[in-house]
């Protein structure tokens, strides 16, 4: 169980990461001319 | 980037979506997907039409799940038992389920979106094995002719409603299948006859703009090796636990070791861009790195 819950938090921060970099590439996107 | 190390990375976001029915997985593989794709997409590719695809996908997974099984020990609403198949009770599981599956679909969607976005029709052919060139080149051309017969079908039906023609049943569509046909024959005729005038079969597969292997083509082959290998062992020594919500939802389990490989799959997207800059026509063509046959 201790894992498990490790490895959801880890994936929790993973995908937090994940969609903070699209965001800010799709930002960027939109703002290059 | 190289052709082949799209591939390989996209083996490898495949085997993450496609070796377990974990959601967890599967979402980050979709997150490190997109990042992938709007990192190296070619100028020009349209991400949006792909998006609404996959959210389509989605949605309709989603539907049926929950309106066709009604099993499960969560009721959050109910049908009218009158309507056939929809009408029952419909649960928290079935609607799980439906996310989970269409989490799925979008991952695979998304994985194999590479292989057309990122990379010319021209390079995949060149990626092939020596041995495969001619059926790559085929398929291609193959799969060129399905949007040429789409505009075909348009241009004529146009044509036909000019002089007066309208849809009466099957019996009317021959005035369209017929020139479709017969137009679909002449372009691949005319197509066989171009690539005679460039010399193809007569000799070695050649390219004009021959990429070769950068610094982030290898390192996108040599995580996507990390990645699969890592996820076929986890699979074959059982950290890969697949995730079903029956017959009790509970929350995904999760190894932090697979959560990593997962997470490495957005390393390429990470790398510097390389601008594509059209050489200039070389005096001579290149022979590809297979040699041709």
């Amino acid at each position: 169980v201790r894992t498990d819950a490790a490895g959801l938090l880890m994936a929790l921060a993973a995908a937090s990461v994940l969609t903070a970099l699209l965001v800010g590439r799709l930002l960027l996107a939109r703002l290059r001319p | 980037m190289k052709a082949r190390a799209v591939a390989a990375w996209v083996a490898a976001c495949l085997s993450v979506v496609l070796l377990g029915s974990n959601p967890v997985y599967r979402g980050l593989a979709l997150l490190a997907g997109l990042n992938f794709l709007i990192a190296h997409r070619r100028p020009g590719a349209r991400l949006r039409p792909l998006v609404l695809l996959v959210v389509a996908g989605t949605a309709v997974s989603v539907l049926v799940s929950v309106l066709l099984s009604h099993t499960g020990a969560h009721v959050i609403g109910a049908l009218p038992a009158w309507l056939p198949i929809a009408g029952g009770p419909l649960t928290l599981e079935s609607l799980l389920y439906g996310l989970s599956a269409g989490l799925g679909i979008a991952a695979a969607a998304i994985a194999v979106a590479p292989l057309s976005m990122v990379t010319e029709g021209q390079e995949l052919v060149d990626a092939l094995p020596r041995r495969l060139h001619r059926a790559g080149t085929t398929l291609a051309v193959a799969l060129n002719l399905v949007p040429a017969i789409g505009r075909s079908v348009a241009t004529v039906r146009e044509a036909q409603l000019m002089r007066g023609w309208r849809a009466r049943g099957p019996r009317s569509m021959v005035a369209i299948v017929v020139p479709v046909t017969l137009t679909t024959f002449e372009t691949s005729i005319q197509l066989a006859e171009a690539m005679e005038a460039r010399a193809y079969g007569s000799g070695p597969r050649t390219t004009a703009f021959a990429t070769p292997w950068s610094t982030q083509s290898i390192l996108t082959v040599a995580t996507a090796a990390v990645v699969l290998a890592g996820m076929i062992a986890g699979r074959v020594g059982g950290a890969l636990v697949d995730w079903y919500p029956y017959p009790s939802p509970m929350p995904p389990s999760a190894s932090p070791l697979l959560v990593v490989l997962c997470f490495l799959l957005v390393a390429p997207a990470l790398a510097p861009r390389v601008p594509r800059v059209p050489r200039p026509a070389p005096t001579h063509l290149e022979p590809t790195e297979d040699g041709g046959d």
